[in-house]
């Protein structure tokens, strides 16, 4: 696993090598390689209507500015995870929300709180919806180490934090997480 | 005023006054707090307390593991539903392609376009503009009027009495009225009437007939296939097919228990009398047959000249005889050849002009395109304008440029075939409609140039555009198919030339037909094992057809007398309208007997003999190296279907298979194939290898 690991780092860093020569084959596969987890961080921070369009802002982005990376700084996948955040905050603020809580999307901690609960199996809408209600960095850390598998030095790189903050940051994140779940009714062997 | 300025004087010295008189104002209150007795924990209760804490750190630390571990489950779902999360295909495609190349492009250029919003802004208002100005010239500049093929159908003449039912509303014919499916067109006494289908087929109803069309079928995506069912209720209908392109077109003509099914060209009657027995007499090429008999269908071939009897009751097989010499006498059959002549050469006029004033693409419109499959498709239609202009060269008698023209032509369409097949192999959802339109594009042509014969001056185009379509076959398999199909089409205009008189030209023909299919053979030697075995079946299946097209193909007896009452064999059609006719042809459209080419009639049957034994043999040696290698199920189910097949009432092949051997006898020639062993020096010994090799017997003459 660990090799694995190893060798796929060691074929990013020759395509990014490639990519900032010039060659256009080499970033197409980096493409390939980051277009899922770039597009799975979108769709759970800005949703779906989205995530195309910034999915294809922080490649456009990323293909500008790939001459500036350099490997001693940070590993590529936080660099390019780094252009995505970045590119959700210049989002947020074009868009006018603050990524907390969109007081449109309707409470349902309210109706799961009713006298009948039904014990839901955890399903996609359920966790978009329960990720929404997340505050922002809660939102951000599960993303990257839940979703996205990133590890907790490349997510200390993005969200510029040390391990030890990030280590707390997830398990609070996922304390309220779980909660929120179970307010919505899902399964106690979901969580 | 007194008391504010003692409260500044005070202030001032005490600000200015000695930091020891200020020090000494919080000396009592130090003293006071060192001789307060010193609290301290004892040493024990150090130990206690920090007992106590450990503990308490330990159990939240327990407390957290548990805690992070009972998350382990969540955590899986997370990522489990996660993975369930993927970008839509194409958005992920397009936009690789996009920042390939974006990626391809020269970096500072780009730097400064991504950056400069100014740029930017100015790029797209300019594009805009460019669009605009585009769009009013688009419409508004060009003034050349456009010949349409018409998509209709219609009643086309009109004499007599004649009255089109539709939805139970009796509606009176007149010239021009445009028909639909489940529309009933009745003919009374003394009245006549033709129909011009939406496939350039034309049928023409006899006094006191009937007919309702069933279906009138084109395929939206691709105009050249088409499907026309026409049921004769009672009367009598002559049908003349001209062109149908497509393998799965086709024309039918149906009675009660009877359809006959024209492809590509043929000239047919259908009759069914008040008793209700119906009869159908083929007048050129072939009709495929098919008749209920006793709950299951019959179906044979009948070849020109040739008629089939089918009565109203179903348990008889269809009665097929020649056609008797009264039949070639019916005015009825040589009025209609006379106005299918009138109208083959109405509907290659009309192809002429819809070829000449084609619109194309212009580069302008390229250029706007918004993407690259956007700009692949403009480049097609803008080859459109090659082929106009190869006309024209042609007509003004440029063959040199002509063939520039079409070879610029073919390069075109084959490179947007060859860009539609990168595609296809990341989307071929988006792929495959493309790959529809560059077959609907040959399609057309092919169907508009389908009554031009190598005697005619546009026979560069249209082999320009049969080469075309072997030249896009996206696999080996495809090839095939296309190079048999372009090798049948050689032996249906050998038909038509031998019609007109044209021997030579017919015998031309049925030389780059053996040329073509011995070709083909050593092409298939190359497939896989796979590919090898579908070559096979489509290669059998094409020489039954090819069979039954040689045997259409009839060689005029003797130089025909310009009275000849001959309906079989009518003199050549005079041509009128914009095309230069070579001189040799003009020759015998003066009304003078056609002079019969340099090749006789004995040479032309020769020849149509010595191609009919090759394609035996072809199907000999296939049928062998597929048995030497265990057929599969579907290749022995179409041999099977091979040798049922029945032309006039008779088996029109007869194969035996022998392990090593087989014979294929067909209309009294056989030919036996077997393999013959090769020696082939490998180094100091020799390796003996199979291969075949066939030998052709003429069959005795049947005893009497």
């Amino acid at each position: 696993m660990e090799d694995e690991a190893k060798q796929k780092h060691a074929l990013i860093e020759r395509l990014v090598s490639s990519s900032q020569n010039g060659q256009p084959d080499a970033f197409g596969k980096l493409y390939e390689l980051f277009v899922t987890p770039i597009y799975r961080y979108m769709y759970y921070r800005v949703g779906r209507e989205d995530a195309e369009d910034l999915t294809e802002l922080v490649f456009l982005k990323t293909w500008e500015n790939i001459h500036q990376y350099e490997k001693r700084q940070s590993s590529f996948s936080a660099w390019i995870f780094r252009i995505a955040h970045n590119v959700v905050v210049d989002h947020y603020r074009s868009h006018q929300t603050n990524g907390v809580l969109d007081e449109n999307i309707e409470d349902i901690r309210r109706e799961a709180s009713a006298t009948e609960r039904i014990h839901r199996r955890l399903d996609r809408e359920m966790l978009h919806t329960a990720m929404k209600g997340l505050k922002e960095h809660y939102r951000q850390v599960l993303i990257l180490k839940y979703i996205n598998g990133l590890s907790n030095e490349e997510i200390g790189n993005i969200m510029g934090k040390s391990q030890a903050a990030l280590r707390i940051l997830q398990f609070r994140a996922l304390r309220t997480l779980r909660r929120m779940l179970q307010e919505q009714g899902v399964s106690e062997e979901d969580l | 005023m007194k008391y504010i300025l003692k409260r500044i004087t005070r202030l001032i010295a005490r600000v200015f006054s000695p930091l020891s008189d200020r020090v000494k104002d919080f000396s009592k209150l130090e003293k006071m707090m060192q001789n307060l007795p010193a609290v301290s924990l004892q040493k024990e209760e150090k130990n206690a307390l920090k007992e106590k804490i450990l503990a308490r750190i330990k159990v939240q630390a327990q407390e957290t593991r548990q805690e992070e571990s009972s998350y382990q489950g969540l955590i899986a779902r997370i990522a489990k539903i996660a993975a369930e999360i993927h970008p839509n295909e194409y958005f992920r495609i397009l936009l690789k392609e996009r920042l390939v190349v974006l990626a391809s492009m020269p970096r500072r250029f780009k730097g400064r376009f991504l950056n400069n919003l100014v740029l930017r802004k100015a790029a797209a208002t300019f594009a805009l503009v460019l669009l605009f100005v585009g769009t009013v010239f688009h419409f508004f500049g060009n003034d050349v009027p456009r010949v349409e093929a018409s998509a209709l159908t219609l009643l086309e003449e009109v004499s007599g009495e004649v009255t089109v039912i539709r939805e139970s509303q009796e509606i009176k014919g007149i010239a021009n009225f445009t028909l639909k499916a489940d529309d009933v067109i009745r003919t009374g006494k003394n009245s006549r009437a033709s129909i011009r289908f939406m496939d350039e087929s034309v049928s023409r109803l006899a006094p006191n007939t009937e007919v309702k069309i069933s279906t009138l079928f084109v395929n939206p995506l691709n105009k050249s296939e088409t499907t026309v069912e026409v049921v004769l209720n009672y009367g009598r209908l002559w049908s003349r097919v001209i062109n149908l392109i497509d393998g799965f077109s086709s024309f039918q003509v149906k009675t009660k228990n009877t359809v006959a099914v024209a492809k590509k060209k043929a000239a047919f009657d259908v009759s069914v009398s008040p008793k209700g027995k119906a009869k159908v007499v083929a007048v050129q090429n072939r009709v495929d047959l098919m008749v209920a008999v006793d709950k299951k269908v019959v179906e044979t071939t009948l070849m020109k000249g040739f008629s089939a009897e089918v009565k109203t009751t179903v348990s008889q097989a269809p009665a097929i005889r020649p056609a008797s010499e009264d039949s070639q006498k019916d005015e009825w059959v040589s009025e209609n050849l006379e106005q299918d002549k009138v109208y083959i050469e109405a509907v290659k006029q009309e192809a002429g002009k819809t070829l000449s004033q084609t619109e194309a693409s212009t580069p302008f419109t390229v250029g706007l395109s918004l993407d690259e499959k956007d700009r692949q498709m403009q480049l097609l239609e803008a080859s459109r304008a090659k082929i106009a202009e190869a006309q024209k060269a042609l007509t003004q008698g440029d063959a040199v440029r002509a063939r520039a023209l079409l070879a610029e032509f073919q390069s075109q369409v084959s490179g947007v075939a060859s860009w539609v097949k990168t595609f296809a192999a990341t989307n071929p959802a988006e792929a495959a409609p493309l790959r529809g339109r560059i077959d609907a594009l040959l399609g057309e042509y092919e169907k508009q140039l389908a009554l031009i014969l190598p005697t005619d001056q546009l026979y560069l185009m249209k082999d320009a555009v049969a080469q075309t379509k072997v030249l896009i076959a996206e696999n080996p398999l495809e090839k095939t198919e296309k190079q048999l199909s372009a090798a049948t089409d050689k032996l249906l205009e050998a038909h038509d030339l031998v019609e007109q008189g044209e021997t030579e030209a017919a015998q031309q023909n049925l030389e780059e037909y053996r040329k073509t299919t011995s070709g083909i053979l050593e092409d298939m030697k190359e497939l896989s094992a796979d590919d090898k075995e579908k070559a096979v079946t489509i290669l059998l299946e094409n020489q039954v057809e090819d069979l039954k097209s040689l045997r259409a193909i009839t060689a005029p007896l003797a130089p025909l007398p310009a009275e000849s009452s001959s309906a079989l064999f009518p003199p050549p059609p005079v041509a009128e309208g914009p095309q230069t006719i070579p001189e040799e042809t003009e020759k015998t459209l003066e009304g003078s007997p056609p002079v019969l080419s340099s090749v006789s009639s004995e040479e032309l049957e020769q020849s149509l003999e010595d191609v009919k034994k090759e394609t035996l043999q072809t199907m000999g040696q296939t049928v062998l190296e597929a048995q030497q290698e265990t057929p599969s199920v579907g290749l022995l189910k179409t041999l099977e279907e091979v040798t049922n097949v029945d032309v006039n009432g008779k088996q029109l092949i007869n194969v035996t298979l022998t392990r090593y051997q087989v014979f294929v006898r067909s209309d009294g020639t056989i030919v036996s194939v077997v393999p013959v062993p090769v020696t082939v020096p490998t180094g100091s010994s020799s390796t003996t290898l199979p291969t075949t090799s066939s030998e052709t017997r003429e069959a005795p003459p049947p005893q009497p």
